[in-house]
């Protein structure tokens, strides 16, 4: 009965957590979102085009940000049925370049998305969601250590007759040995960080959900982190 | 004395890791009439308050390196600086425990993310000194 009541006990605050998490990392993107509707405001009252465009852009940025958040929570809490189909690898990767292009620039990391021509099955929309988690990441994580020196992350993919392989790659930082192990869990918040990573969490639930693999690799001597994602290319 | 007189010219130094925060706080104040300094981390604004000495600082709590904490206790103990108010903005609930008030002195202001930004002018009315 006490090892019940403590399990018990465990889930409720670790739940608590997660609530306590999320709703920090929406404080966090409303703020965002206030900051570009007054500079959409205000850019109209001062005839400013340019603050209205930064402002729009930060309220888009945002909002994406935010319903990327939504969506990870309900991949939490819910298992999805897979929608399979065939995936073109290279129209996956414009959409990244599409949604993060500009960004990473606005953070000051390089962004290289190599392409990539072939194509696998898999559920497209749960494919994009984990790639984009662990870019997210790697660009937020990126953009801390920016002022210290110059930040690239990079994606590439390869194909052998079984599998799809995702390389992710930056030489921006190195995550410590000790968090590595709970890097795929979902209360982990790098220090410093002032949004949780849930993300990291629901694309491993997503790799594996594919029957799939998501492995993390780092050295801290060379400051570099790779994220390695092995997807099968077809499902029996 | 009306915000434009008020305002004009003086110093206010934003410290926030997040680039947005600062872009939206920046642009506020700096429509107000105030002269805005931007540091995008603990250390750049301990160097920025050192050589500019503003006359009020706004301060997040979590960025990476040196924390809102750290930039505060060492704003207390520089006698330079120890006398500028500080407004703690951020999206940490019960920050306050974080510090041990025995070592620090408290912040001036207090404010939570999302910010209200006419709550956010009243409290810098309120504690800059006026201009004599």
């Amino acid at each position: 009965m006490d090892e019940l009541e403590k399990q018990l006990r465990d889930l409720i605050t670790s739940q608590g957590e997660l609530v306590g998490s999320v709703s920090h990392d929406l404080k966090g993107l409303i703020s965002g979102i206030d900051g570009g509707l007054y500079l959409v405001d205000s850019g109209f009252r001062k005839d400013k085009q340019e603050r209205v465009d930064q402002g729009f852009e930060m309220v888009k940025r945002n909002l994406n940000r935010m319903r990327r958040q939504v969506s990870n929570v309900l991949y939490y809490v819910k298992d999805r049925d897979l929608n399979l189909q065939l995936i073109d690898i290279q129209e996956i990767f414009d959409s990244l370049n599409k949604v993060f292009l500009d960004h990473s620039k606005y953070l000051g990391v390089t962004l290289e998305i190599r392409p990539m021509a072939g194509s696998f099955e898999a559920d497209k929309l749960a494919v994009y969601s984990l790639l984009v988690n662990i870019i997210e990441y790697l660009l937020e994580t990126c953009r801390i250590t920016a002022a210290e020196k110059p930040a690239a992350v990079t994606l590439s993919a390869s194909m052998n007759n079984a599998q799809v392989i995702f390389d992710l790659f930056t030489d921006g930082f190195s995550i410590d040995e000790e968090i590595r192990n709970y890097a795929l869990g979902p209360f982990y918040t790098p220090k410093g960080v002032d949004r949780s990573h849930l993300g990291l969490f629901v694309s491993h639930k997503i790799a594996k959900r594919h029957n799939g693999t998501m492995t993390i690799t780092n050295s801290v001597e060379e400051g570099i982190t790779r994220f390695v994602v092995s997807l099968p290319s077809s499902h029996p | 004395m009306d915000g434009v007189s008020m305002t004009s010219r003086r110093k206010i130094l934003v410290i926030d890791d997040e680039p947005d925060v600062v872009c939206y706080l920046s642009t506020f104040l700096e429509d107000e009439g105030f002269n805005v300094l931007t540091a995008r981390s603990g250390s750049d604004g301990l160097a920025e308050a050192r050589a500019k000495v503003p006359e009020l600082i706004t301060l997040d709590i979590t960025m990476p390196g040196i924390s809102g904490i750290e930039v505060l206790t060492s704003l207390r103990r520089d006698p330079l600086l120890m006398n500028i108010p500080v407004i703690i903005i951020t999206g940490v609930s019960g920050f306050e425990k974080l510090i041990d008030y025995r070592k620090v002195r408290p912040p001036e202001g207090f404010l939570q993310k999302p910010i209200e930004p006419e709550t956010l002018l009243e409290m810098i009315f309120k504690l800059l000194k006026p201009e004599i």
